[in-house]
């Protein structure tokens, strides 16, 4: 009797233990932990409920293409918002980027002048927005509005007044852009330079000290202007490149060409948890986890079925979710000094 | 004990989200399993088809979900929706997504980047239509059954059938609003189709030159202002684009509130405008059609036939409507509830399709599907 | 006179996670007294004053108002028991009117059918102000219009309308010059008369010596001793304060003065602002102390001479490293620079920050909290981001040697934190500070300009950095102490310059003979 009361204590003190292990391993490492917490839940649910369709090699070259856009605009938007930068002209510019680039390979330009052209266009758009934000002191989230009313005007534009639909005439040009390996190495590439950049060099540090605290950034060295211009260049080179996906994924240009694709970025920037007003807590994984995490979430919920009704309920519910689970950040008590 | 509170919470999330899942899941393998209990008897092999929407809330969605219900409980197939954005990259995801979900056949309500659309339909090896437009002759693909006119063989019959009613009601000074020819490339053709009509008509008639405008319910809004402005003596309106959703109110709440409209578009508020004659004449696309025209031949191929008289683009009726009576008509054969009552049953389709009738013609579907509102009545009868 | 408690605590604990910021204190307010409550940075004596007031729930232990239970469940609770505090870190809300500001929460009291009566609010308020002596202030004018000092004074209106019979004063005077001080002593001594209670916290042991009738020591949590006034010994306190003798002399202890000859910063005939036709140079090695109340231009020149202010008039020359040619311009150049001397100093133009930085100025502003340290950052990226570019290899700053650089300083000025990813807005004021040097001396910084550096830091540490600063002059550092604090300005500088309405008044070279009253004599 004695000895089993004491079996069972010493029994219920080593699943303490171990809770508590386990309890302070999360503690320790709960900010990291969260941020994937989102893509775990999507990716272990979509997997059961799919029967482990989500995971078929066909499925995953799908998630893997439609990664490509999205992925590659939200490591460079990280470069915008960590400093508190706000831009919504994403889509407008990667439709004016995709159309130029279009236009300009039906010229027959070079297959890399056209490369140079989709970097370019997208460089300007997003150059013009900053020194905008900059020059005149604007908040930058109404520059870029102003640049998406203009890009997307010229898209309009010249969509209403081609004869005939905008396409590539040799979509087999774009082959590269289509090719899985190429995609994949792409992506893989982008994203440590995007890690490096923002991770070990003065671009990414000195963006979310501005983000925190652009007076003492300044006091500390760090020059505002050249920092944010710097940021948005990342952003449009990004961008560029982006829209050479784009096209060889649609081959055809219409008004509607990139359009909600700044929404997009920001749904999958927060699942990655990214804090939209910039500073120190932001991350260069959040775009990585987070367009993972929007993807999956899109193919999951068409791979299961779900009701054409439950789709908007179900993926708020997830966002939500999401989203609690990274604004619970330790918000204890301030110590008074 | 504040450290280990998002635990359960995090728990309680989850929870919430297996049970908001289970509740959709649950009914779709109840409604999975309703039709293979009905469809044993018949001969076509199982098949899923994949259909592309903007949106399924709207008459347009609904109807064709309805439509698509029917056509569970009859043949040995599954719907399967995908609600899409505008852009081509939307588009494409769409269509990714349902082909990684292992659909036949998909149904595609837009032409949205079609060469695109068909390389990845042909590399999984997935039948295509397109069925709210016309879709580009020179497309080719071994797995594109083609696209579908919504206004007939001639959409200029149309526009003269709408001039037809406006020279009844006497009006003489018509403008037109329509969205661009762009995103409607129908409208450049029943406008002069009704422009031309009306010249035969009633030479003292004026058409004025067409007014295009964009595709919010404000762009509506500002094209009949700028109307009244610029022809005062503006008697009727021949809408185009969203006539009964955007233009009508926007007639409503302008200055010249007695100006007639022609509607192209339907809704319900269509049976009152038409009974206090503000509204002459309404219509709209025929839904089951659409769909009947489209599954006919997505199911043939998927059970190995093709019609040898095939050709890309399809067509269905206009349903017209100039009068209460046809608004009661249009309820009973064109959206009703019991589709087995309205414009296309299965019996009819099937009549149609190879896979049940050898004699079967491409034509013929065509004909089955492009019947007027009137003729389905008298079928009905 | 009998004494008659005010206010009591009996165990007063609270706990911030596992840490116990107050451990069972049990001390005795009498009506009547002007008591002072002294510790160091995170002994805890903020902790219990915000207990007091309502701001923070008590974890354990009771608090006793004329021996019955009290327990605030908010400051506006507190108020209404006619318990007020005014803090050091809140305060103003811009954008809203002196009025609105007095008033803040509390409108409901001029409702008038729904709508606030701003005429009897401005009433109000100018009862409130007349208060503090600043009934010539126009209620209506947004608060923005005052002067950081007057916005203090505004806080202090607003604690004393509601006519408190338990006045807690935390660390404002610290943020004071001279005049606000005195104006907040009279208050203090007034309502000590109206038989009413004032809990006064602070760093500046003379001014506590100089005001209470008691004073409560704490000490990591713990209160250690009240001692009466008749007791008050200075060293004793200081020791009690810190737990120990605090060792050697807490200034420098040489009488010392020279320096070396090289100038490191010229400011010449110098108009910016309030500035006029300001001239000073900075030596090699030199500690130069500015003092003057806070409207004398001091906290400008440092900004001046940091290429943070461009003066209208005049210039700033700073000597330095050798200014970099564009490449262009060398290209038509031969380049053999190397034959130049390596510890050459070069003259250029204070431009900006960046000229700053590039020759080794490092700069603390006044409000530290704000201009120089990143509060959400980590004390790790608070220390490299000044010192990226001499951390970067080839254009990147790996993570071990950001963790080098950061351990270095972190040892080096002994900064008490959890772990260098901690951030700083965690760490106390003095913690702080040092972080705010360490960004400096990491980076190689040769003249550092310190506004205020010993401002909200508590006795024990700012002996460390007074010995820092030595040590450093010691080692060819140039060192611009601007100070509102007087014995620190004698007590460390090799040299004094007075400053008085935007001008130089009078220098005085370091000397034992020189003391306060000589010094102020020339600033107001």
């Amino acid at each position: 009797m004695d000895t089993l009361e004491r079996t069972e204590d010493s029994d219920l003190g080593a699943r303490t233990l171990g809770f508590r292990l386990f309890s302070s391993f999360m503690k320790k490492h709960k900010n990291t932990i969260i941020q994937y917490v989102g893509l775990l839940l999507v990716l272990l649910l979509f997997t059961i409920w799919t029967e482990g369709k989500l995971l078929t090699p066909f499925n995953i070259k799908t998630i893997i293409r439609q990664l490509a856009v999205l992925y590659t605009i939200s490591i460079g938007l990280v470069f915008v918002f960590s400093h508190g930068g706000m831009d919504i002209s994403v889509g407008a510019v990667l439709g004016l980027s995709s159309m130029s680039t279009a236009l300009a390979m039906n010229a027959g330009v070079p297959f890399f002048v056209a490369v140079l052209i989709a970097l370019g266009v997208s460089v300007t758009c997003y150059f013009i927005n900053i020194i905008i934000a900059v020059q005149f002191g604007l908040m930058s989230v109404i520059s870029s509005l102003a640049i998406m009313f203009i890009s997307r005007g010229i898209v309009t534009y010249k969509v209403s007044t081609s004869v005939e639909a905008i396409k590539l005439q040799n979509s087999s040009a774009m082959d590269i852009f289509r090719n899985q390996t190429f995609i994949l190495i792409s992506l893989v590439v982008i994203g440590i330079i995007g890690l490096i950049l923002f991770n070990w060099m003065k671009i990414g540090k000195q963006s979310r000290a501005i983000g925190d605290n652009p007076l003492a950034s300044m006091q500390s060295g760090v020059s505002i202007k050249k920092t944010k211009i710097i940021g948005y260049l990342l952003a449009g080179v990004l961008v560029g490149f982006a829209s050479l996906f784009s096209l060889a994924r649609s081959s055809t240009i219409s008004e509607n060409t990139g359009a909600g694709l700044e929404m997009d970025v920001i749904v999958a920037l927060v699942l990655g948890g990214l804090a939209l007003n910039g500073g120190s807590k932001s991350k260069m994984s959040s775009a990585i986890v987070g367009t993972m995490t929007y993807v999956l979430l899109n193919n999951g919920l068409v791979m299961v079925g779900v009701a054409t009704e439950m789709v908007s309920l179900v993926k708020g519910v997830i966002f939500l979710a999401v989203v609690f689970l990274l604004l619970r950040r330790p918000r204890s008590e301030v110590v008074p000094r | 004990m504040k450290k280990n509170k998002w635990l359960p919470m995090f728990v309680t999330v989850v929870l919430l989200f297996t049970f908001v899942l289970a509740g959709c899941t649950g009914s779709n393998e109840s409604s999975e399993n309703n039709v293979n209990s009905s469809s044993a008897n018949n001969e076509g092999k199982n098949a899923t088809i994949g259909v592309m929407l903007y949106n399924y809330t709207d008459i347009q969605g609904k109807e064709i979900k309805s439509y698509c219900s029917y056509l569970e409980q009859n043949f040995n197939v599954t719907f399967k929706y995908a609600t899409i954005g505008s852009s081509e990259e939307e588009h494409i995801t769409g269509l990714e997504n349902l082909l990684a979900s292992g659909v036949d056949a998909v149904i595609s309500g837009y032409d949205t980047a079609l060469e695109e659309s068909l390389n990845l339909a042909d590399d999984a090896g997935v039948y295509y239509a397109v069925v709210l437009g016309e879709a580009d002759e020179n497309v080719k693909s071994d797995y594109f059954v083609g696209g579908i006119k919504q206004f007939g063989e001639n959409p200029a019959v149309l526009g003269a059938v709408y001039a037809e009613q406006a020279n009844q009601a006497g009006v003489k000074n018509v403008a037109i609003t329509s969205f661009p020819a762009f995103a409607f490339l129908d409208a450049p053709v029943i406008i002069q189709g009704f422009s031309d009509k009306m010249a035969e008509l009633d030479s003292a008639a004026n058409v004025y030159e067409p007014e295009y405008h964009s595709f919010a319910p404000q762009d509506a809004i500002d094209a009949v202002t700028k109307i009244i402005s610029d022809h005062g003596d503006v008697d009727a309106i021949f809408a185009l684009g969203s006539g009964m959703d955007f233009v009508y109110p926007a007639v409503l709440n302008s200055t010249k509130s007695d100006i007639k409209v022609l509607a192209l578009g339907y809704n319900d508020s269509t049976e009152a405008a038409l009974e206090n004659d503000s509204v002459l004449m309404a219509g709209t696309n025929n839904y089951s059609q659409i769909i009947a025209n489209a599954f006919a031949q997505l199911y043939d191929r998927l059970n190995g036939h093709q019609y040898t008289d095939w050709k890309p683009n399809g067509r269905v009726n206009y349903a017209t409507i100039k009068s209460v009576q046809d608004v009661a008509d249009f309820k009973a054969y064109v959206i009703p509830e019991d589709k087995s009552q309205g414009s296309v049953t299965v019996d009819e389709l099937k009549q149609e399709m190879l896979t049940y009738n050898d004699q079967a013609t491409w034509e013929g579907l065509q004909k089955l599907t492009s019947r007027t509102i009137s003729e389905i009545k008298k079928a009905r009868q | 006179m009998e004494k008659k408690v005010f206010i009591e605590t009996v165990n007063l604990t609270k706990k911030f996670g596992d840490v116990k910021a107050v451990n069972k204190v049990s001390m005795k307010v009498y009506s009547g007294e002007i008591r002072g409550l002294i510790g160091e940075n995170g002994s805890g004596k903020s902790t219990v004053s915000s207990m007091l007031s309502g701001l923070l729930p008590v974890t354990q232990g009771e608090m006793f108002m004329f021996g019955s239970p009290y327990r605030p469940r908010n400051t506006l609770d507190a108020r209404d028991q006619k318990v007020s505090m005014i803090v050091q870190e809140t305060g103003t809300i811009q954008g809203l009117s002196i009025a609105e500001n007095i008033f803040l929460g509390d409108e409901a009291r001029f409702s008038k059918g729904g709508f606030v009566d701003r005429g009897a609010m401005h009433r109000e308020s100018k009862k409130a102000l007349e208060l503090i002596d600043m009934g010539h202030l126009d209620p209506s004018k947004p608060i923005q219009t005052l002067n950081f000092e007057e916005r203090k004074l505004i806080e202090i209106a607003r604690a004393l309308y509601h006519d408190p019979s338990l006045f807690i004063v935390d660390e404002t005077t610290t943020a004071l010059s001279h005049e606000g001080r005195e104006m907040i002593h009279r208050i203090m001594r007034r309502l000590k008369r109206e038989n009413k209670a004032v809990l006064f916290i602070s760093h500046d042991l003379p001014e506590l010596m100089d005001i209470c009738d008691s004073l409560t020591v704490m000490r990591d949590g713990h209160l250690i001793t009240t001692i009466d006034r008749q007791d008050f010994d200075e060293s004793m306190i200081k020791k009690s304060l810190v737990g120990r003798e605090i060792e050697g002399d807490y200034y420098r202890s040489d009488w010392d003065s020279s320096h070396e000859n090289q100038i490191m910063i010229s400011v010449e005939n110098v108009n910016a602002g309030i500035l006029q036709d300001v001239s000073l140079q900075l030596h090699k090695g030199e500690i130069l102390g500015v003092g003057g109340l806070s409207g004398s231009g001091m906290h400008e020149l440092g900004k001046i001479m940091y290429g943070d202010l461009q003066p209208a008039k005049g210039k700033v020359t700073v000597y330095g490293s050798k200014p970099k040619t564009s490449w262009w311009k060398r290209l038509g150049k031969s380049g053999n620079d190397s034959t130049a001397p390596h510890d050459q100093l070069y003259p250029s133009p204070m431009k900006s920050i960046k000229t700053a930085i590039q020759n080794k100025v490092g700069y603390v502003s006044k409000d530290r909290d704000q201009e120089t340290l990143i509060m959400d950052a980590s004390i790790k990226s608070n220390l490299t981001l000044s010192a990226l570019d001499q951390l970067s290899r080839m254009g990147m700053i790996l993570p071990a040697s950001e963790r080098k650089f950061a351990k270095q300083q972190i040892e080096g000025l002994n900064i008490k934190s959890s772990s260098m990813n901690q951030p700083v807005g965690e760490l106390s004021g003095g913690n702080k500070q040092k972080v705010s040097f360490g960004k400096w001396i990491g980076n190689d910084s040769r003249i550092l300009i310190l506004d205020s550096p010993t401002r909200g830091v508590d006795v024990g540490v700012k002996a460390t950095m007074y010995q820092l600063l030595y040590s450093l002059k010691r080692q060819g550092y140039s060192i611009l102490i601007i100070s509102e604090e007087l014995p620190e300005l004698i007590g460390m500088s090799d040299r004094i310059l007075i400053m008085k309405d935007g001008r130089i008044k009078k220098e005085f070279i370091r000397s034992p003979e020189l003391d306060e009253s000589s010094l102020i004599e020339h600033m107001i």
